[in-house]
C-alpha cells in the first residue's frame, strides 16, 4: 500500500504517521510519501521525527521537498506516484492552526483521486501555543496603556 | 477495525462500500456500522402529524438509504450493523462514531466546486470539527458545468444588471 503524508501541519505529522503506520497489521507492504511544500526550498528538520518513526518500524519511505499551491502539489503528486490514500495530520478541531489549514484539506478531499483520512492531532502549532497569546496580550497591554 | 459509514440516498455515500470490499479482500478484520440520518420534521409537520407516522416515515427514509450499502456489504461477507438517527447529520455522526468508539469514520462525498463548498460545507468537514477520530472522505463524480460556471456566470451577470440599472 502506498500512503502520501503531505505536511499540512508539522505539530501533528507524527499523528499522520502513526495511522499510516497501522496499515501494516495487513500484512501488505507499506510504502510512505513524506511531502513537505514550502515557500522556500531548503531542507528542515520538520521531517525528521517523522523519519525517525517510520524506520522504527522499518518502513520504506521516500522524502519529496517541493514548493508552491499546497493542494494543488499535493493532489499532483498523489496522482505521479499513483498512491492508494492521502493522510493528512491537522490540528485539534477548534483551534486557530486547524482553520488556516482547513481551505487545503477541503481543497485537497475535494479533488484528490483517491481516499483521503483526516487525522486530528492533539498538538497546537508553537505559533498558536506562544506567539498567539503573547500577541494578544500585547494588544491588550497596548489598549490599557492608551486608556 | 470498525468503521462507521454514514449513508444517505445519494450514489456518492456508495464510495466507502468499494474500498470497504477492498480492505476486506486484502485480509483485515472489518466490523462496519452504517449509519443513515434522517432530519427532524419541521414544527408546523410534527403538529399536524402523529409521532407514529412520522416515525414510520422515517424508517421508511432509512431502510431505503441504506439499501444499496447494505447489500453491497452482504454480498462481499463483511460483518455490519446497521443505524438509524434523527437529527443534524455531521453532528449525530460524529455522537454515534465517540459512542461505538470507531475507529475511523468513512464518508463518500460529491465533488463540487468551491463556492458551493463555501457557502454549504461538507457533512465530512462538519464531522471533523466535532470529533478527534480520524475521518477518511472519498470523492465521486465530478462537479458539473453548471454549477462550476453558469451559476456564478449567471450570479455575476445579474449583479452586473443590477449594477447597471441603478
Amino acid at each position: 500500500m502506498k500512503i502520501l503524508i503531505p505536511v499540512i501541519d508539522s505539530a501533528n505529522l507524527l499523528a499522520a504517521v502513526r495511522h499510516a503506520i497501522r496499515e501494516l497489521r495487513v500484512g501488505e507492504p507499506l510504502e510512505v510519501h513524506l511531502l513537505h511544500v514550502r515557500s522556500l526550498r531548503r531542507t528542515d528538520k520538520t521531517l525528521q521525527p517523522a523519519r525517525e518513526l517510520l524506520e522504527r518500524f522499518h518502513v520504506r519511505y521516500s522524502v519529496h521537498l517541493e514548493t508552491g499551491d499546497k493542494a494543488r502539489i499535493i493532489i499532483g503528486m498523489a496522482r505521479r506516484l499513483s498512491v492508494d490514500r492521502i493522510v493528512l495530520g491537522a490540528a485539534r478541531q477548534w483551534s486557530a492552526t486547524r482553520l488556516a489549514e482547513d481551505s487545503v484539506i477541503e481543497k485537497v478531499m475535494d479533488q484528490a483521486p483517491v481516499p483521503v483520512t483526516v487525522v486530528s492531532g492533539r498538538s497546537v502549532s508553537p505559533l498558536e501555543r506562544y506567539a498567539l497569546p503573547a500577541g494578544l496580550a500585547a494588544i491588550a497591554a497596548l489598549l490599557l496603556a492608551a486608556e | 477495525m470498525k468503521i462507521l459509514v454514514p449513508v444517505d440516498s445519494s450514489h456518492a455515500a456508495l464510495a466507502p462500500i468499494a474500498h470497504l470490499e477492498r480492505l476486506a479482500r486484502s485480509g483485515i478484520a472489518l466490523e462496519v456500522l452504517v449509519l443513515n440520518v434522517q432530519p427532524q420534521f419541521h414544527r408546523h409537520i410534527s403538529q399536524f402529524s402523529s409521532r407514529t407516522a412520522r416515525d414510520a416515515l422515517r424508517i421508511e427514509r432509512s431502510r431505503a438509504a441504506m439499501a444499496r450499502a447494505i447489500e453491497a456489504l452482504s454480498r462481499a461477507n463483511i460483518r455490519f450493523r446497521a443505524l438509524a438517527e434523527v437529527g443534524r447529520p455531521a453532528e449525530r455522526i460524529a455522537a454515534v462514531a465517540e459512542r461505538e468508539r470507531a475507529d475511523e469514520v468513512m464518508v463518500g462525498v460529491g465533488r463540487h466546486p468551491e463556492w458551493l463548498r463555501w457557502l454549504n460545507p461538507s457533512i465530512a468537514q462538519g464531522v471533523m470539527a466535532r470529533t478527534d477520530i480520524p475521518v477518511t472522505v472519498l470523492a465521486r463524480g465530478k462537479a458539473g458545468m453548471l454549477e462550476r460556471y453558469a451559476v456564478p456566470a449567471g450570479i455575476a451577470g445579474l449583479a452586473a444588471l443590477l449594477i447597471a440599472g441603478e
